[in-house]
């Protein structure tokens, strides 16, 4: 289990967490450190809301993933237009919008969509409260961080996924292959983690 | 029958009788037809002598046309146990066929489908006996599905919904000269059979891994990141906890005093128990969880009689019989009890305690199992887990495998183990991709 918790820390790009992780509990890697310390501070970037940092440093890193990847170079600058509308600095939110969302979005209805919804931030006087408040929300931050970081591990041809997802989604998978063949408990929320002989289990033998 | 589950088809079954079954001359692997073919009453039809294991997620042979003789209706195909075979294969019920003269398939109706090409030998070359076309069945178990191939061309699914649990490999004849020779897999075959192996592994492995982690729980927010940080906390990984709970979760969680000294205190007490002083050790009990041993008297009993067996260990038996008779003997309540306290007291009877038969009780493994027990008693008290969620989920997922292979499943010859299948991050590994060569057989 050591080894799977280190897998997720080093893919996702937590550097930090998986160093105090290695020294608590004497798991090593054999994952490629700079990179993960490179996504560490990209990603730290994002959460910290320097949206400018995270792109020079991507760009410094992987020159071609912001060309090719036009979705996520969008969701930087979205992310970017939302920081400066966050600072009040509204002025500077809409030169950027207008530079650089605009004419992305014009040939593609979601990203429409998503700049309408950006731009929409600037009409609420409590945006906590509007319909949109999931944009002003730190997650959106994660949300975006975690879309750079299986774009950069795609480049460097690394594993994508980390593993703890994967067990997750295996055993998911079995539970439902087993439905209906066999009683046998399940797991319905993985947070609380207790396997129960659900009624209808029982009623399928 | 049941010792020959895991049997594979290995030759043409010549004991299964049917009125027609004289029309057949067979040798092995060769079939021939030598009745006289006048009209569909005289078809005959030959099965192998196992059916496909039910574990196996796929299953491919060939069958080589060796002559066509007269008019080549000859059928390829799989069937059930229990279908006649007085019939080409896809006539009747319950079996399935791909048919040389017309290129037709057949399932259960004595009318057909287009399909693929004919089948022969060929029109001008019949007397070169070797030449005849190669027809390959692939029964995929997996997407209950059936496919044909010619010298080795894929032709793509005949059939869908093959619910048939057991099918055997099936060939027919109706003409006179007709002759097959199969391969049930001991020669190479003529189509790519390891490519059906990676496509059917990397169908699978997609599903699993497309599998949505949406509705895992009904927490909001990043359930993978809360598991790893409950792991932590769980472990007493303090330093990895708030660097987790700071930069995974975004400071929506956060490592809690009360938590910490808990953790603290548990390992305070293990170290004690390991360390031989039980006095100690049912002291911080008490602190951490008030009543637990009265709660549970076997464990303090185990206790009670680990402190007698450090003192003989520790050659103080004067005060080790003091204490055996005043405190130990009046606590064993259960037979359990008594036979652990017997055993302690057979310490008494050798000079070096630790190397004597009751010495386990001095060893290490045991100290460390005592304190895991003691551990586990005090989460109890306080109703916590003794596993973390990752845990717990980590042990279902084995365990559901283990009942996945139990129930026969055949799409768990292409999962080894959880661990595997995870480290690899379900993609396909590479040394299951090409190592069982030719046969489309996953190793047994």
């Amino acid at each position: 289990m050591n080894n799977f918790v280190m897998d997720y820390l080093v893919t996702e790009g937590y550097y930090e967490a998986a160093v105090a992780f290695g020294r608590e509990t004497g798991t090593t890697t054999s994952a490629n450190v700079s990179s993960a310390i490179e996504r560490t501070q990209i990603r730290k970037a994002i959460q910290d809301g320097d949206i400018q940092l995270a792109m020079e440093l991507l760009n410094d890193a992987h020159p071609q993933i912001l060309e090719e990847q036009s979705g996520l170079l969008f969701h930087l600058q979205q992310q970017q237009v939302i920081e400066l509308i966050r600072a009040g600095r509204t002025e500077a939110a809409l030169d950027y919008a207008q530079e650089y969302l605009a004419p992305r979005s014009e040939n593609n209805p979601n990203l429409l969509l998503e700049l309408e919804r950006t731009m929409a931030l600037l009409i609420f006087d409590d945006v906590s409260t509007s319909p949109l408040a999931d944009l002003m929300d730190v997650a959106q931050r994660q949300k975006t961080a975690d879309e750079v970081n299986p774009c950069i591990l795609r480049t460097q041809l690394e594993e994508a996924e980390s593993q703890l997802p994967v067990l997750l989604k295996l055993m998911l998978w079995m539970q439902d292959r087993l439905k209906g063949k066999v009683v046998f408990p399940v797991i319905e929320d993985v947070l609380v983690a207790e396997p129960i002989l659900a009624p209808s289990n029982e009623a399928a033998t | 029958m049941a010792a020959n589950e895991g049997a594979l088809p290995s030759a043409w079954d010549s004991n299964r009788r049917s009125s027609n079954s004289r029309f057949l001359q067979v040798t092995d692997l060769r079939v021939k037809y030598i009745g006289t073919g006048n009209d569909d009453r005289d078809a005959a039809a030959i099965r192998s002598n196992y059916p496909v294991s039910k574990s196996l997620p796929f299953y491919y042979w060939e069958a080589q046309i060796v002559d066509k003789g007269r008019d080549g209706f000859i059928g390829v195909g799989m069937s059930a146990a229990d279908v006649k075979l007085e019939r080409l294969p896809g006539w009747e019920p319950r079996s399935y066929g791909y048919h040389g003269d017309d290129g037709n398939i057949f399932n259960g109706r004595g009318y057909g489908q287009k399909y693929g090409p004919t089948f022969t030998t060929g029109e001008c070359c019949s007397a070169v006996r070797s030449v005849g076309d190669v027809i390959g069945v692939l029964f995929d178990r997996v997407e209950r599905t059936i496919s044909f191939t010619k010298n080795g061309r894929d032709l793509g699914v005949a059939f869908q919904h093959v619910m048939e649990p057991v099918l055997y490999p099936t060939i027919g004849f109706r003409t006179p000269d007709e002759e097959v020779v199969a391969n049930f897999g001991g020669q190479p075959f003529q189509a790519d059979a390891s490519l059906f192996h990676r496509q059917a592994v990397a169908r699978l492995h997609d599903e699993i891994r497309g599998q949505s982690l949406d509705k895992i729980s009904k927490t909001p927010g990043n359930v993978v990141g809360r598991l790893v940080f409950n792991y932590c906390t769980h472990h007493g990984l303090w330093d990895t906890a708030s660097l987790v709970a700071r930069d995974v979760l975004a400071g929506t969680v956060a490592v809690s005093e009360a938590q910490r000294a808990e953790q603290a205190g548990l390992r305070r007490l293990a170290a004690h128990v390991r360390a031989g002083d039980v006095d100690a050790a049912l002291e911080e009990s008490e602190a951490l969880g008030p009543g637990v041993l009265a709660a549970r008297p076997g464990i303090r009993f185990r206790l009670l009689a680990q402190k007698l067996a450090e003192l003989i260990g520790a050659g103080r038996d004067v005060e080790a019989m003091e204490f055996g008779r005043a405190v130990v003997d009046p606590a064993a309540s259960t037979a359990e009890d008594h036979e652990l306290l017997e055993d302690v007291v057979a310490l008494f009877a050798y000079t070096d305690p630790a190397s004597s038969p009751s010495g386990r009780l001095l060893t290490d493994e045991h100290r460390a199992e005592l304190a895991a027990a003691l551990v586990r008693a005090l989460l109890a008290q306080s109703g916590k887990r003794e596993f973390s969620a990752l845990e717990v989920l980590h042990a279902h997922a084995r365990a559901l495998h283990a009942q996945l292979v139990a129930a026969g499943d055949p799409c768990t010859a292409m999962i080894p183990s959880v661990e595997r299948f995870v480290a690899a991050r379900g993609t396909p590994l590479e040394q299951e991709e090409d190592g069982d060569g030719d046969t489309a057989m996953p190793p047994a």
